[in-house]
């Protein structure tokens, strides 16, 4: 029976729990920096990082450290795993990148959204603006999960001081983004040919694009 | 790295691909018959040569579910790494009576 890669990681979730502390921070050190690699197999990736944790279990039986089965150095490791981790298909790469956006997308369209609805308010939208402001979004939604995947590599492996620093940083960076991406709407003269839509489009469109992404995770978590 | 992680990085895969020849085996055990036979290498060392052959299509692994007790993933040979492996011991057997023969006496 082949297990699911939902599965591989409820697995992961579930036995990490019975690492000693010292143990379980080194290993999710690892498992933070391997996984913050999207271009790689997702399957290939988490079955290795659960090997990795059975065996951990296992050595940590016989009164080892992470660090005496591992190596000191975690990093080097870790990137050696990742270089000889096979290349996640194009397609899939794809399938993920429209789950995330949708995801996003679809939280932005539903707060866009939820006024116009409950007022019962048609809204008039300007297909210049419209450009604008979906480019703008796109562009600071691919930024911003570049941000987290490199941070999260980054991080990884550094003290717990520093991390929460970095954090607090990236928190900024964030909130700055998404009230650009909001004050956009009212910086702009509205240009280009206009249209009406009914109030309950923008929140309706928000719902659709969320289930579309809650489908493509489905899909991908079912992949065995 | 120590001299002798120096040396035995270039037999690695094959070190590997013989015990698997040999018997299946998953991650753990294999650490292990690597130190019975005296070969102390980081354990985590042999992920990410896993990893190449099976990449390689040497091995294939399968991650095999049980009832009680962990998952396994379990590595066996494949023709295309038995192949490889007997091409290995070939150039083994070769460079190792080359080598010995430089290396092996403390004679001056």
């Amino acid at each position: 029976m082949k297990v699911s890669v939902k599965e591989l990681i409820r697995q992961n979730n579930e036995k990490r729990k019975q690492l000693t502390p010292e143990n379980q921070q080194y290993y999710e050190n690892l498992l933070v920096y391997i996984r913050a690699n999207l271009s790689r197999n997702e399957r290939a990736t988490e079955e290795v990082l659960l090997e990795m944790l059975e065996h951990l279990l296992e050595a940590q039986k016989e009164g080892k450290t992470a660090s005496e089965v591992f190596g000191k150095n975690p990093k080097d490791l870790a990137d050696e795993i990742i270089a000889s981790l096979p290349k996640e298909s194009w397609k899939r790469q794809l399938e993920f990148a429209f789950e995330i956006l949708f995801t996003l997308f679809g939280w932005y369209l539903i707060v866009r959204g939820i006024f116009p609805l409950l007022n019962k308010e048609n809204q008039i939208i300007y297909s210049g603006n419209l450009v604008i402001s979906t480019l703008l979004l796109v562009g600071s939604l691919l930024m911003l999960i570049y941000l987290i995947v490199n941070l999260l590599k980054k991080e990884a492996f550094q003290e717990p001081k520093t991390k929460q620093k970095m954090t607090i940083l990236f928190g900024f960076i964030t909130i700055v983004l998404f009230a650009m991406s909001f004050y956009v709407r009212f910086a702009i003269q509205p240009f280009g040919p206009s249209f009406e839509v009914s109030y309950y489009t923008i929140f309706g469109l928000g719902c659709f694009m969320l289930l579309a992404s809650y489908l493509f995770k489905k899909m991908r978590e079912q992949k065995v | 790295m120590s001299i002798r992680s120096q040396l035995l990085k270039g037999v690695l895969d094959g070190c590997i691909l013989a015990i698997i020849e040999k018997d299946e085996v998953y991650g753990y055990e294999l650490s292990k018959k690597l130190e019975q036979v005296g070969l102390d290498i980081s354990e985590g060392t042999i992920y990410p040569v896993l990893l190449r052959l099976q990449k390689n299509g040497y091995i294939v692994g399968e991650m095999r579910a049980s009832v009680s007790g962990p998952n396994r993933k379990y590595y066996s040979i494949t023709v295309k790494g038995k192949e490889v492996l007997d091409n290995i011991r070939d150039e083994w057997r070769i460079l190792s009576s080359s080598i010995e023969e430089l290396l092996g006496s403390d004679n001056k």
